[in-house]
């Protein structure tokens, strides 16, 4: 469902990804460790459609992205990816409900998903809010910046799988979190995802969450530009 | 327009700087269209001041100087014309009215204008509107003035009340002519020209004031000026009682009470002319006219040396003599008499006098007296008659002194003696500073003015009012431009305002377009984020910038208008207008898109990743 050809990226004349090929198969949930600095933003952007390689091939769903204009990449993404960030997931000025259902605002296809489920964007958002454990209705009335830092988590899950997109990639979505939240709101994911029948990409630094993955990558191992990195370091 | 919610939100969420930079557009937005409107307002009023005056007439100098002196009253009045030059232009065969008017002097700062009735037939201003009168009555007395409405206001002068002319333009400098008061007969309503700080006088008043050279009146022969003008009368013909008691002998003295005499005629004929004053004062002059000459009858006995019982024939020889619009009966209490009533007169003329008189008090006393003079006339030296004369002189002026503070009483104005001399003498108006006129028809503007131009007998200018003043105008245009600068200047301080406040909020925002990137949004929506929000906050600032224009405006009219005589007329925005605050909005976009560029290149460059 995922398929990375011989990718290179570099920045600045440097090589940051260099990536012979990784395949990630549908409702799958992989866990792709890599401490800081092995490349794993860039290749979140990457999958995003955000940064273009300059070489090798991303296959996302059958569709070759560099086939994709930037702003057709834009709206592939915001149709069939959602993301969960460390922190500061929200959009400070706007509602709970407005940050959840922001993906509609740039993918009609979401839009249309989540109106063949619910009357509207809003009763979706409601909806997704009581699965991830969010009942308090006064929650909706506060502030984005007044919720804490796990139920501002949940909130980003609930727009990451707002109309139902087929992958959600998760960039270090427990890290500001306390081991009981943290195992709370992973379990809470991939219900959610087994659920919807969603693909999982979750990169962390944290190795002790790989168990819960039927499939872990070791970034460094695949990525040979880090492999260069760490040699020059030696050197 | 899902970018333009977010970007409306994004400002909302903002509210400090949000609200600081739209004030700050807002401002420069009123400050630009109040300067806008001032000097349209301005250039309104000013080319208002004057309307329907073909030419203005003055003595050769810049054209720029009579303008202003003529119509705004503004800096040094130009030379004088002569005011036969005046009469003879106002009978050219194109001149269909011709307005004199006289300038120099002031009252409490304000300017004082000497002209005629004729003025406020002729004179308009705006769209052709005349002068209206607010209360009182334009009054055609040599000492009525008319004041301009803010004249009133700011000096709280009502009908009646009495006014000092200052010469010179000076609020402190300056001899005061307060040897001739004027009272105030009427208030014109405001105009929103210099004749609201104008007080209007006569011509002959303006004469009266600087014939004597600034020094007063009050120095008739053999006189004594006295400071005080209430009883000046009195005290006056007390003066003569002494004078005629104590130096009646001197030959010098009886000319100068014949000169008297003509002047007190002449004052009579005055009064015959101007209609304000009933029949009450003309008796009452002509009785001290009548007296005087009695007087001076028998001084002019005293120096014939005349018999006594010869006293009445005489002195009736000598007011025949003299008096030229009366008749003479033989006896000079006769002729009392006969101004009083113009009755016929017998040898009994003291009862029919009695009889017939309106003023009764008066010329009962006047009568006793008669008889005493006519009792000392048969029977006493000439030294006692004479005596007894002036005795029943001083008791009659008295009363006619009386009479006249009765009469003058109508207008809350009482003359002074330099005021009655000048009424005597028939001032009549010497020079002046400026002529308007105006033409029969339009087509003999060119004609006049070049007739005018070479006028034969002295060097005179006419100037074209609407002409002059728009050229006058180009000469302000400098300090509009001035201006212009001052106000685009400000306008783009407060978009540089709002710049800065955009560009130290891009860094903290690198986070949001992040998360703005990861649900979808392109770099473009980015960027249209940014310039939505420097539209709408200077969107925002011009349309409280208008709002608050207006409130100022509303605010500003009615002080504006009565303390500055400057009427603003609040008006829809121009289309000019409108095209600048078009050109604000357009700059405030394309400022923005400084911001709009560096969060393009950032939202690429960062892509999801939030560095922040």
């Amino acid at each position: 469902m995922i398929k990375l050809t011989n990718l290179t990226f570099a920045w600045h004349q440097k090589a940051v990804i260099e990536i012979e090929t990784l395949h990630i198969q549908k409702s799958q949930h992989l866990f792709i460790e890599g401490p800081s600095g092995s490349g794993k933003s860039t290749l979140l952007n990457l999958l995003g459609g955000v940064l273009t390689p300059q070489q090798g091939s991303i296959s996302i769903l059958g569709q070759s992205l560099q086939q994709l204009s930037s702003s057709q990449k834009d709206t592939f993404r915001s149709n069939h990816i959602g993301f969960i960030f460390q922190q500061f997931n929200l959009i400070p000025y706007l509602s709970v409900l407005d940050n959840i259902t922001l993906p509609c605002t740039f993918s009609a296809l979401r839009k249309a998903k989540v109106l063949k489920r619910s009357e509207s964007l809003n009763t979706e958002a409601k909806r997704l809010l009581t699965a991830l454990g969010l009942t308090d209705p006064a929650l909706l009335q506060r502030n984005v910046n007044e919720l804490s830092v796990g139920q501002q988590q949940r909130v980003a899950v609930a727009r990451a799988m707002l109309g139902s997109p087929e992958i959600i990639i998760a960039d270090e979505p427990t890290s500001a979190l306390d081991a009981n939240h943290r195992q709370a709101f992973i379990n809470i994911l991939f219900e959610e995802c087994k659920k919807e029948d969603i693909t999982l990409i979750f990169v962390s630094h944290d190795t002790s969450l790989k168990n819960h993955f039927n499939q872990h990558i070791n970034l460094p191992e695949i990525n040979k530009a880090n492999a260069n990195l760490v040699t020059q370091e030696a050197v | 327009m899902a970018i333009l919610s977010l970007a409306f939100k994004s400002l909302l969420n903002r509210k400090l700087t949000f609200f600081i930079t739209l004030f700050s557009i807002a401002i420069s937005v009123t400050l630009l269209l109040g300067v806008q409107t001032l000097k349209t307002e301005t250039n309104n009023s000013f080319l208002k001041s004057i309307s329907g005056t073909d030419l203005i007439i003055g003595s050769r100098g810049a054209s720029s100087q009579l303008l202003l002196s003529s119509v705004f009253h503004i800096g040094n009045t130009t030379n004088t014309i002569k005011y036969d030059t005046y009469q003879k232009i106002s009978k050219s065969p194109a001149v269909e009215w011709a307005v004199p008017i006289s300038l120099g002097d002031s009252h409490k700062g304000y300017t004082v204008m000497a002209t005629d009735l004729s003025f406020y037939d002729h004179f308009s201003y705006a769209n052709k509107q005349h002068l209206s009168v607010e209360s009182g009555k334009i009054d055609n007395d040599m000492f009525a003035v008319v004041i301009g409405s803010e004249v009133a206001t700011k000096l709280n002068y009502k009908i009646g009340d009495k006014v000092i002319v200052t010469h010179g333009g000076g609020e402190i400098e300056g001899h005061h002519h307060d040897n001739i008061p004027f009272y105030i007969s009427a208030i014109l309503a405001p105009s929103f020209t210099s004749i609201d700080q104008t007080l209007v006088i006569s011509l002959e008043a303006m004469e009266a004031m600087h014939t004597d050279n600034h020094n007063h009146f009050g120095a008739l022969p053999g006189e004594q000026v006295l400071p005080s003008d209430d009883h000046q009368e009195h005290a006056d013909h007390d003066e003569h009682e002494h004078h005629d008691e104590a130096t009646h002998e001197e030959h010098a003295d009886h000319d100068e009470h014949e000169h008297h005499d003509e002047a007190a005629h002449e004052e009579h004929a005055e009064h015959d002319e101007d209609d304000h004053h009933d029949e009450a004062t003309h008796e009452e002059h002509a009785d001290h006219d009548e007296h005087e000459h009695h007087d001076e009858a028998t001084h002019g006995e005293h120096a014939d040396h005349d018999e006594h019982e010869h006293h009445d024939e005489a002195a009736h020889e000598e007011h025949a003599d003299h008096d030229e619009h009366e008749h003479h009966d033989e006896a000079a209490h006769e002729e009392h008499a006969d101004h009083d009533e113009h009755e016929h007169h017998d040898e009994a003329a003291h009862e029919e006098h009695a009889e017939h008189d309106e003023h009764e008090h008066h010329d009962e006393a006047a009568h006793k007296e008669h008889a005493e003079h006519d009792e000392h006339e048969h029977h006493d030296e000439a030294a006692h008659e004479e005596h007894a004369e002036h005795y029943e002189h001083e008791h009659h002026d008295e009363a006619a002194h009386k009479e006249h503070a009765e009469h003058d009483a109508h207008h809350g104005h009482q003359d002074t003696q330099d005021q009655r001399v000048a009424r005597l003498l028939k001032i009549k108006p010497q020079n002046i500073n400026a002529i308007f006129v105006g033409l029969t028809s339009p087509q003999a503007v060119l004609g006049m003015q070049n007739y005018v131009n070479n006028f034969k007998e002295e060097p005179l200018t006419a100037i074209i009012p609407a002409l002059a003043l728009q050229e006058l105008w180009q000469f302000f245009s400098i300090a509009e431009v001035a201006l212009n600068i001052v106000t685009i200047f400000v306008v783009l301080v407060g978009l540089l305002g709002m710049l800065s406040i955009i560009l130290m909020s891009l860094n903290e925002r690198r986070r949001e377009m992040a998360i703005l990137r990861s649900v979808g949004a392109r770099p473009g929506h980015i960027f249209g984020l940014i310039i939505g929000e420097a539209g709408f906050v200077c969107f925002a600032g011009i349309l409280l910038g208008v709002a608050l224009l207006y409130i100022l405006l509303l605010i500003l009219q009615a002080p504006l208008a009565s303390y500055y005589g400057f009427y603003l007329d609040i008006n829809m925005l121009t289309a000019n207008d409108l095209l600048i605050l078009a050109i604000i909005q357009i700059s405030a976009l394309l400022i923005a898109l400084i911001p709009g560029w560096l969060i393009y290149k950032y939202s690429l460059s960062d892509g999801m990743s939030i560095k922040f």
